[in-house]
């Protein structure tokens, strides 16, 4: 998840942005334009082609994350989601041991580079419908990955008053409390 | 985008209506509706009323490592209880805290009887927050 620290706000990115005071700000299509390597995003987690489908699996839980990478040798090859899971895998009668995870993954995803911007991140998302793309570095390793999620992150925490600072539930006039779901 | 654009009721993203199933629909019944639909989620309701929702982190974590009978399994079962909702009503800022604090990738609508209305994901909320940035040129 991206997280901005405004106590140690990038300068870079501030004078970017021509930002002075956050929280009473507009953002205009500026905030677009950054490159993706100025979001602070994890580092992918990522695994060798060739580990069987249940290793895999294993990863995505144990880790709590919605996509790994898949590298033959440094390159990346694939990626494998939640999604690929769901369509792939639930529900049918397959021996996870026994499966490769290239079987199963998505082959040669569409990449990044870090020098790219949010929007170009924004037009893979929304053109082809992907929640997840790799990003690389200029030398063509370091590997992150950016997501919807990331990019909400980026936005609102240019708002950290009316989003990070809400009561735990909505006021609500006229509504009574709901008990259970 | 700004505050305001935070403020605004839930009802401006103009939500989609959610898929729902029952109690007792099996888990087969789920999956695939989910991947007929390309969705990431459904409703699990009772009589209308909200319960559960079932999502693809629920086929990752509870579904695909227990080799489970998904025929003979009901969503009621594997569903997550309880769900954080919304109402339309409520702000924006309050689906997107849910989100960014709490992670969820989907939140529930509910009205005054409790009956699930609609579904707001993580990708409404960002092509309305873009949309804002890109209406302010």
């Amino acid at each position: 998840m991206v997280h901005i620290d405004f106590d140690q706000f990038d300068d870079e990115l501030q004078e970017l942005l021509g930002i002075r005071d956050k929280g009473k700000i507009a953002l205009n299509d500026d905030v677009l334009q950054v490159p993706i390597k100025l979001l602070y995003l994890k580092k992918a987690v990522t695994v060798k082609k060739g580990i069987s489908l249940k290793e895999a699996i294993d990863t995505l839980i144990a880790r709590n994350i919605g996509s790994i990478l898949v590298l033959d040798g440094k390159n990346l090859c694939g990626i494998l989601t939640e999604r690929d899971l769901l369509n792939k895998v639930a529900g049918q009668d397959i021996d996870y041991k026994n499966e490769k995870i290239e079987t199963y993954m998505s082959a040669s995803p569409a990449m990044l580079k870090d020098t790219d911007t949010v929007e170009d991140a924004l037009r893979y998302m929304d053109e082809k419908g992907y929640r997840h793309i790799p990003v690389v570095n200029e030398g063509g390793s370091a590997l992150t990955v950016i997501s919807i999620k990331d990019i909400i992150g980026y936005l609102v925490e240019f708002f950290p008053n009316d989003v990070l600072n809400l009561p735990p539930h909505p006021i609500r006039m006229g509504t009574e409390e709901r008990f259970g779901a | 985008m700004d505050s305001k654009t935070l403020r605004s009721p839930i009802s401006v993203l103009a939500p989609r209506k959610p898929i729902c199933v029952n109690l007792d629909t099996t888990v087969d019944e789920s999956i695939k509706l989910m991947k007929e639909r390309g969705i990431g989620c459904v409703c699990v309701v009772s009589q209308d009323k909200l319960f559960g929702i079932f999502t693809e982190r629920d086929v990752l974590t509870k579904v695909i490592p227990n080799n489970l009978d998904c025929s003979k399994t009901k969503v009621g079962e594997l569903m997550s209880y309880d769900p954080e909702y919304l109402y339309m009503e409520d702000q924006v800022a309050f689906a997107v805290n849910r989100m960014h604090v709490g992670g969820f990738r989907h939140i529930p609508l509910i009205d005054s009887k409790e009956n699930a209305t609609g579904i707001v994901s993580v990708r409404d909320i960002l092509r309305y927050l873009v949309k804002n940035i890109q209406d302010k040129n």
